[in-house]
């Protein structure tokens, strides 16, 4: 009896260090959930699209994004992942990227599916005062050339290009009033009304539908940090 | 002349062309006639409608022409179609006799399944009793052909068994074999009976239990029927041609062959298992085993098969530790020891049987442990259900992870 048990464990043992196939490669679908994380706030302003839905290399972060509407901070595997924007089954855009454990982020894609061009920020949101909102803008509009942005919490005449962003800046009223200028000439007069202790970023964007001739539109996101 | 009256004649197909003439040149002058004639038209053809669509029964047909003392004239008697008439034409008799012949076919194949599991007797080997079977030509004149090849495959195995078959098979055995070459038994019991003489016999009946034992006491067995007689006449040993036994080739094997093929697959299973699944193949969770017997109790051998495994297992993938999950199907391999408890036996219909495997698949090794039980279908043919717990072992650079999992399966196994 002790020889068939011999034989058995030396078969085992055998298979064991001899199984010829790394699991983590086999050639099959897999779920795969990472052990860390960090947060990424999405904005969809890919204005030739309904909706987006976002792939990473640990699965779907959203699915069905509309335009013109965001998502809050969503877990996202943090060191070397992709980013991968679907427009229902076709996908459009792919970028790997690399992200710091427990860190905000905020992800923009502009502009048309075809002719994407894309945001990515790291969100210094933790050392904020809770005592007061911030409050920051992020130029998103991909088709013009130089927006000025003026506001009480910014320096005067405040020129932004594509991508440009500011500096989370605590604002001094309630009420604020954001005004965009293309041109010398005013394009929108946006008024947001803030609470202590919380964050916004103000994203102007091309929207289509927009009146305005620049198609200038903003979206307000109030950032919860989770 | 009545214009109304000859219209009615006329529709009916009674009225006289001279006549018919008049009334037509009548009614191109008559308004209020050619009303008329419009509206018996019009009645006339709803009536014709009503009768194509009323099918009187035959039996209110004779009652009528009874009580008016008249026959059914011939014509209605068979243009009427009887209920009888109209449920063979129905959909439901067709599907009733479709079934019927189904359940006819079923009854038949199964006699006849039966029939041919009975050509071959089970042998009580302890019986050391003299032999009867069929030859056909004889050991001076082979008549070796392709047929007779065949039979004489499948019969090598049983030829043995047949010639020290029992007493009581022998007096139970019937055959009805055409140009059969028999050893025949005295029916006034003597005790020179059998020989291996060849008679050319329609129908030989052994009936008498008494006589033939005696009969079959001292008799020893002809060569042209023992093992050593395989080298020589093929034609002495083969069985007279008909298709049952190409059939017991087929279906029945050998019944007590020592090696035993097993097909069997899933049912379904008890495990985690994935949103995502693997493309599988047609014959993921299906398996086969080849077990040899040991005794009646116990079979060794070996499995083979696909079949998915679940695996969940951490990995570093650069920085992050990934957990991950996923089900790929595998081929597996395994030696199998089967052990059939006959103390627990059901009837003569039933055999629990627990069966433990220990093999491998590219991933890791693999333990099996079977439990289930077997129906008894003929000698060589048997049906089983049972449930099995399943583990898979593998490791991810020296962490080892096991899987679990339980499936309800069931299959056949065949004695080659």
């Amino acid at each position: 009896m002790s020889i068939i048990k011999n034989i058995l464990s030396l078969i085992v043992v055998s298979l064991l260090v001899i199984s010829c196939e790394c699991p983590p490669s086999a050639n099959t679908p897999q779920v795969l959930t990472p052990s860390e994380y960090a947060n990424i706030c999405f904005v969809n302003t890919v204005h030739n699209t309904y909706s987006i839905s976002i792939d990473t290399k640990y699965g779907y972060v959203y699915e069905n994004l509309l335009f013109r509407r965001h998502t809050q901070y969503e877990k996202i595997g943090s060191g070397n992942n992709y980013l991968n924007l679907k427009y229902n089954i076709f996908e459009f855009y792919r970028v790997p990227i690399k992200l710091e454990k427990d860190t905000y982020y905020t992800f923009i894609p502009a502009g048309s599916a075809d002719q994407l061009k894309t945001i990515l920020l790291k969100d210094k949101v933790r050392d904020l005062d809770k005592n007061h909102s911030h409050m920051r803008v992020i130029n998103g509009h991909s088709y013009l050339p130089k927006l000025r942005v003026a506001s009480g919490f910014l320096p005067e005449k405040h020129i932004m290009s594509f991508g440009d962003v500011t500096e989370f800046k605590a604002t001094k009223n309630r009420s604020e009033y954001v005004r965009f200028f293309v041109e010398d000439e005013q394009v929108l007069n946006l008024q947001v009304q803030t609470d202590p202790g919380k964050t916004y970023s103000i994203v102007p964007f091309y929207n289509p539908g927009e009146k305005n001739i620049y198609g200038l539109t903003v979206a307000v996101i109030e950032l919860k940090i989770p | 002349m009545n214009y109304r009256e000859l219209i009615y004649e006329y529709l009916d197909g009674e009225l006289d062309p001279v006549i018919e003439e008049k009334l037509f040149a009548e009614m191109s002058l008559d308004q209020e006639l050619r009303d008329e004639f419009s509206q018996q038209v019009k009645i006339n053809n709803f009536a014709l409608q009503d009768m194509t669509a009323m099918q009187v029964p035959s039996e209110t047909t004779a009652a009528v022409f009874s009580n008016l003392g008249f026959t059914i004239p011939p014509s209605i008697a068979t243009n009427t179609p009887t209920p009888f008439l109209a449920f063979l034409k129905s959909k439901r008799f067709a599907k009733a006799s479709l079934s019927l012949a189904a359940l006819i076919l079923t009854f038949i194949s199964g006699w006849w399944m039966s029939s041919v599991t009975n050509t071959v007797q089970p042998i009580d080997e302890s019986q050391n009793t003299a032999c009867i079977m069929e030859t056909s030509g004889s050991a001076n004149k082979p008549t070796s052909n392709s047929a007779n090849l065949l039979k004489y495959t499948y019969s090598s195995h049983s030829i043995a068994k047949h010639t020290q078959m029992a007493s009581t098979d022998l007096a139970t055995t019937s055959t009805n074999r055409t140009n059969s070459n028999s050893i025949t038994n005295n029916e006034n019991a003597n005790n020179e009976a059998i020989s291996d003489e060849i008679v050319d016999t329609e129908d030989i009946v052994i009936n008498d239990e008494t006589a033939l034992k005696e009969a079959t006491q001292n008799v020893t067995v002809p060569q042209m029927l023992s093992y050593s007689s395989l080298n020589g006449n093929v034609a002495d040993f083969s069985f007279s041609g008909n298709e049952n036994q190409v059939f017991d080739l087929i279906a029945n094997n050998n019944p007590d062959s020592d090696f035993e093929t097993t097909l069997y697959t899933r049912g379904f299973r008890i495990a985690n298992e994935l949103p995502v699944a693997d493309d599988k193949s047609f014959f993921s969770g299906s398996s086969i085993s080849l077990m040899y017997k040991l005794n009646d109790e116990h079979y060794i051998g070996g499995d083979f098969g696909e079949d998915e495994f679940y695996q969940e297992f951490y990995y570093q993938n650069g920085e992050q530790n990934v957990l991950y999950k996923q089900a790929p199907n595998y081929y597996w391999g395994a030696v199998s020891y089967k052990y059939l408890p006959h103390f627990l036996r059901i009837g003569n219909f039933a055999q629990p049987y627990t069966k433990l495997s220990v093999g491998g698949c590219k991933a890791g090794a693999i333990g099996k442990a079977q439990i289930g039980l077997n129906f008894q279908i003929n000698k060589s043919l048997n049906a089983f259900i049972g449930g099995e717990y399943n583990t898979l072992f593998f490791n991810i650079r020296r962490d080892f992870y096991t899987s679990h999992k339980f499936e309800f399966l069931y299959g056949i196994s065949i004695n080659l």
